[in-house]
């Protein structure tokens, strides 16, 4: 399984992303690209140390700043549907 | 040895990343980035003042830039000896510091 793919298939989810910088920003997935750039919606976003807090509607985070992700568990669920769906439709044609 | 990651996939491994984290997790997957999922995955918080901290994170996604090392582990690290509590320095990140 492919991360940029599940990724693709985790729109409307929650999400954590934690910045190279140690920010952490939560919130929806709108859309993200093959560079890993993100569109979020209703996000929080704290500081590194803990301490500070912001609300945005809307937020666009650089792909390369990223550290990591955490998703909910039920990402991976939807990506083995949407693949079961492509080898669904390209089997017939065989 | 593992020549490629896919040898690992469905498999438990530990990731050492570039702030001196420790995450173990099932790799779920990976591309030629180095990006990984690891699902079930947990942080092993090391200190010399208490013992090592389980955290758990669930479904992980790491990118690439920030991955160190990968070792497989199938597992050995979980609470063999039971009780026996284990303390060590954390490790430093890369750039020196945490």
């Amino acid at each position: 399984m492919l991360p940029l793919s599940l990724l693709k298939s985790s729109t409307t989810l929650p999400l954590l992303v934690e910045l190279k910088s140690g920010t952490t920003y939560n919130g929806r997935l709108v859309s993200c690209d093959t560079y890993m750039n993100i569109n979020l919606r209703d996000v929080v976003c704290t500081s590194k140390e803990g301490d500070k807090f912001w609300k945005l509607n809307e937020c666009y985070i650089r792909g390369s700043s990223i550290k990591y992700l955490r998703l909910p568990d039920e990402a991976v669920e939807r990506v083995q549907e949407e693949e079961s769906k492509w080898q669904g439709g390209g089997g017939g044609g065989r | 040895m593992a020549s490629t990651l896919s040898e690992w996939t469905t498999k438990p491994v530990t990731v050492l990343t570039c702030d001196g984290r420790l995450i173990t997790g099932t790799l779920e997957g990976y591309d030629q980035l180095q990006n990984l999922i690891l699902v079930h995955s947990y942080e092993s918080v090391y200190s010399m003042d208490s013992p090592m901290e389980k955290v758990e994170l669930g479904l992980f996604v790491v990118r690439g830039d920030n991955v160190a090392v990968i070792s497989d582990c199938d597992g050995d690290d979980d609470d063999e000896g039971g009780e026996e509590d284990v303390r060590a320095e954390p490790i430093k990140g890369i750039y020196g510091n945490r």
